[in-house]
């Protein structure tokens, strides 16, 4: 018994030890899971955010590789979104060692890379989805581009997978505004419409539209008003929408929406006692304190076509890629330094007020790629890949022959017809450049665009195989400003005076209506019939340089070009009548000399018109004036009383109002900084010369007596500084800006200078696999 | 001599026993009950974290905040906010389908369906002032056509006892879209008996839809 209580006794306190010791145990256990479980959940939590951070920053690394080469891609894909082959890529963003930021040399398949402790890879293809031919002015089928990105960090593994809408505005956009874009266009007292047709309009910071009612903030006689047509949307990324008089406009259909003709009420009455941040502010663009943060309604029904900043269309661009069209450009296009002695390097005459250091001259390339009435002056060098790049200003007119991107560290001055060319071989109607033909009973003034057969032929130029192309894909790039030059109308209207002058001399040399017959009107095969008599031939044609000089104000004192002119015109009478080439050739000649002698003869010095070209005598102001008179332009020389309905332009002659053409998608990145008010107001000088009577011109049109038309696009960066420009006055002309359909499509597939922005539209964050990691 | 223990001995063993098991016992009552708030505890952060990044996930997968919801209001307004039934979380979220050749499309489709999703509160106790809140996740689906599928909308309770949740957008006039959505979460314990030790934690996050309009 003694043994057993012993036993006993011992057994208990064994017993209560180890329980207690179990008791304890457990405690311990239980708090050091339950904190352990904590630490790892927070641990494995901590190392998720990380891999998904790191994975979202290799989505932003491919979509910054997107946006400094169009054409990156590292696989092609299918439609249900499997990757396919490998592609051949290219990148352009390199290590930030203090950033811990590695990218993996390769030069095809998956991008790949280190972001501090963590890895990343990514796969981008675009979506093969067929292109939509209701959206005219985007291609589907490059629109959309996958990103899968995986990112790594220790044992977590997360995916992003997000589909892009790839946005390519200086393709899609009729007008883009990196500020506040401002259509207010036009002159007080009259009564001319300017038309913006397709496409969409864009300012990131707002958009301004109205009719001229102001001028310097005064109330003004009301002016040219503003006309929308065809439109896709208006959009306003961080900005509001300010309609300062009703606006007529049409809006095109979409998938899910018809089509929607409206006017837009006025939102906005500007406010001419306005708050500025200063005097200077106010001449500047700024937009007074009063509206300036507003956003202003907009009628519901018009809402998906309008789009202000509560719609979060937000669509800011970066710079276009200027260092890699230099590096192509000298490695397989045109390249021209700052020191450039070429014959294209000229001292570009400039109106007062516009150089930055007071100088009446820049430097400048002149290119000339020639047209159906001249030859230019630039030879594209074989295997051309597309790129002229020059650090001086370029002054640029006439076709390129492909397509081509120009661009310039400066200005580009548009300084004559740019890029629409005439199929003289295939058509007799484009024996001058492309016929600029309207709908019977329409005319420049009342009509939007062409006839329809003669759009046609812009939307041909992008079809595969295309044997004609009346323009290529033209990109136009300035670091500073693109400057429309009114300056000449030897330029400008080269194509419209040229059959005029042709028609008045077979007028001279024969009689006017076998000049109608044979000049005016599309008859190649006729006669030019001349005057029987030779003294009265010779005394026609000294009449003819009477009337319309080359050269000084007094036929008697004729001077040399015109003698030798007058000379060979007065031999012709020998020989007898002409058919229409050979009378087309003298005429040609003919008009060389008055060219020839708009311009200064300083060898190596464009844009000051000679002495005789400054006065209203010379004889293109009197061909162009005549030519206006012939189509019966009221008002003509005089901005009053005008009434587009009266103009006779026969779609079937070669009678074609003055017309400025320039078609191209135009990029330009300097600020805004000129005198320029806020508001439906007439002082706003936009990046224009010319038209006035100055040192670079003469007033040879008035605004409803020609027309600028831009079919393409306009981008307005506003990213980079530039001087500021004091004395810019210029006649503005009526505007048609017009879409060109041809834009998505032609020059595309490949190119990796595109302009683009990047929004993504669908996104999607899961967990990956260490296998599918290493497998990617 | 005699080595068994007296009554006496026993006594005061089995009275020091009890008092040691009562301590132990007690010890492990306060670690229990200890352990059992901070469980408590850290389920209510739980759950604010778990709602949380359920609804940035959601925001941060769709395409469009729809304007108004929530309203934008100005930064001195934030304090004065409160829950209501008015105040919505709404927004959309699209799916493409980029195997269907626009071509092919009728006319009103489009390549894309959307779901209308929209996060809202209701008072559990609609008599009660001091009612906790209910957080509900409503979801509209659109057909190809932009036509809403009411039949196949659905509602499901993301979460109850909520002592404060509410949604709001700040003005600022240098962002598109209103910017961020903001949204203020507030839980607090509802089983502990005394009020004043209530656990309570709030959190205010923000967060950025990632798409947009597709059109």
């Amino acid at each position: 018994m003694k043994g057993n209580n012993m036993k006993s006794r011992h057994g208990s306190a064994i017993i209560t030890a180890i329980g207690m010791g179990t008791v304890m145990l457990f405690i311990i256990v239980a708090i050091y899971t339950f904190s352990s479980y904590r630490t790892q959940t927070i641990i494995q939590e901590s190392r998720r955010v990380k891999a998904l951070a790191i994975a979202e920053a290799g989505l932003e690394l491919a979509l910054a590789e997107l946006t400094k080469n169009s054409a990156f891609a590292t696989h092609k894909l299918t439609k249900d979104f499997t990757w396919l082959a490998t592609e051949n890529r290219e990148h352009m963003m390199q290590d930030l060692s203090g950033h811990g930021l590695k990218i993996n040399a390769a030069t095809s398949g998956t991008y790949s890379g280190k972001i501090g402790d963590g890895t990343f890879r990514v796969r981008v293809g675009v979506i093969p989805y067929a292109d939509d031919p209701e959206t005219t002015t985007i291609d589907e089928s490059h629109s959309y581009v996958r990103i899968e990105s995986l990112g790594r960090y220790d044992t977590a593994i997360r995916r992003v997978d997000a589909v892009i809408n790839r946005r390519y505005p200086a393709r899609e956009f009729l007008m883009y505004d990196g500020k506040v874009l401002s259509m207010v266009y036009g002159l007080p007292g009259l009564t001319n419409t300017n038309v913006f047709s397709t496409g969409h309009l864009y300012g990131h910071e707002g958009i301004e539209i109205g009719r001229i009612m102001l001028s310097a903030h005064n109330p003004t006689s009301l002016g040219t008003t503003q006309e929308l047509n065809d439109m896709n949307a208006i959009i306003s990324g961080a900005g509001g929408i300010f309609i300062y008089s009703p606006i007529k406009a049409q809006f095109r259909a979409r998938r899910g929406l018809p089509a929607k003709t409206a006017t837009i009420p006025t939102n906005t009455v500007f406010p001419t006692g306005g708050t500025f941040s200063s005097p200077e502010a106010r001449k500047s663009g700024e937009m007074p304190a009063e509206i300036a943060s507003t956003t202003p309604a907009l009628p519901d029904e018009l809402k998906p076509w309008i789009k202000d900043r509560n719609e979060k269309m937000s669509m800011p661009l970066s710079d276009p890629p200027f260092a890699k069209y230099k590096s192509d450009a000298k490695a397989g296009g045109l390249f021209f330094g700052a020191s450039d002695s070429s014959n294209k390097s000229i001292k570009y005459h400039m109106p007062t007020g516009w150089t930055e250091d007071g100088s009446t001259k820049l430097n400048a390339v002149f290119l000339d790629f020639g047209s159906n009435l001249r030859q230019g002056n630039v030879s594209l060098p074989n295997n051309f890949n597309g790129v002229v790049y020059s650090e001086k200003h370029i002054v640029v007119k006439g076709n390129p022959p492909k397509d081509i991107h120009i661009v310039s560290d400066g200005n580009v001055f548009m300084a004559g017809d740019f890029n629409q060319a005439g199929n003289a071989t295939a058509s007799f109607a484009d024996y001058y450049g492309m016929a600029q033909d309207y709908k019977p009973g329409e005319n420049a003034m009342t009509a939007m665009d062409y006839a329809d057969h003669i759009k046609e032929r812009f939307i041909e130029d992008a079809e595969p195989g295309a044997t004609f192309r009346h323009h290529v894909a033209a990109t136009v790039v300035a670091q500073e400003r693109i400057v429309y030059d009114y300056r000449s109308p030897v330029d400008c209207f080269e194509n419209e005076i040229y059959p005029f002058m042709k028609y008045k001399l077979a007028s001279a040399m024969g009689s006017e209506a076998n000049a109608k017959d044979n000049c005016l009107d599309r008859n190649r095969n006729g006669t030019i019939n001349f005057k029987s008599g030779s003294t009265e031939f010779e005394e026609a044609i000294d009449q003819f340089f009477t009337d319309y000089p080359i050269e000084g104000t007094d036929a008697a004192n004729s001077t040399p070009t015109e003698d030798t002119l007058k000379q060979k015109l007065k031999d012709l009478h020998t020989d007898g009548n002409l058919n229409f080439d050979d009378f087309d050739n003298v005429c040609r000649e003919v008009w060389k000399g008055y060219a020839d002698n708009y311009e200064i003869a300083a060898s190596g010095e464009r844009g000051a018109p000679s002495t005789f070209a400054q006065s209203g005598s010379y004889g293109v102001y009197k061909l162009l004036s005549g030519l206006r008179d012939k189509m019966g332009v009221p008002g003509n020389g005089n901005a009053q009383n005008f009434n587009p309905n009266v103009i006779d332009d026969d779609p079937d002659d070669f009678l074609y109002y003055p017309e400025l053409t320039t078609n191209a998608m135009f990029i330009s990145c300097g600020e805004r900084d000129t005198i320029f008010y806020a508001g439906p107001d007439v002082v706003k000088y936009y990046n224009k010369i010319g038209c006035v009577n100055n040192n670079v011109g003469r007033r040879h049109s008035e605004t409803n007596h020609f027309v600028h038309r831009v079919f393409g696009s306009e981008i307005n960066l506003r990213t980079h500084d530039v001087h500021r420009i004091d004395a810019s006055y210029y006649i503005p002309p009526t505007r048609r800006k017009i879409y060109d359909p041809s834009l998505p499509h032609m020059g595309l597939t490949g190119n990796k200078y595109e302009l683009t922005a990047h929004i993504v539209i669908s996104w999607k964050d899961t967990a990956a696999s260490e296998e599918e990691y290493n497998g990617f | 001599m005699r080595r068994g223990v007296t009554v006496v001995e026993l006594m005061i063993g089995l009275i020091i026993m009890s008092i040691l098991f009562t301590a132990l016992f007690q010890a492990f009552s306060t670690s229990r009950r200890t352990a059992t708030e901070i469980i408590a505890n850290h389920s209510i952060n739980d759950d604010l974290d778990r709602t949380l990044l359920r609804i940035t996930d959601d925001i941060r997968e769709s395409n469009v905040i729809v304007p108004g919801y929530p309203a934008t209001i100005e930064r001195m307004e934030v304090s004065t906010l409160s829950t209501s039934k008015e105040n919505k979380l709404k927004f959309e979220k699209y799916l493409y389908d980029y195997t269907k050749d626009p071509t092919s499309l009728a006319a009103g489709e489009v390549n894309y369906t959307k779901n209308e999703i929209t996060y809202y509160l209701e008072p559990e106790d609609d008599q009660d002032p001091d009612s906790t809140w209910t957080l509900q996740r409503s979801m509209l689906p659109y057909n190809n056509k932009k036509q809403p599928e009411n039949s196949l909308a659905t509602v499901f309770t993301i979460m109850r006892g909520i002592r404060e949740c509410v949604f709001y957008r700040l003005n600022d006039a240098n962002t598109s879209g209103g910017g961020n959505v903001y949204i203020r979460l507030k839980l607090t314990r509802t089983d502990a008996e005394d009020e004043s030790k209530k656990y309570s934690n709030e959190i205010t996050i923000s967060v950025k839809e990632r798409g947009a309009n597709p059109e």
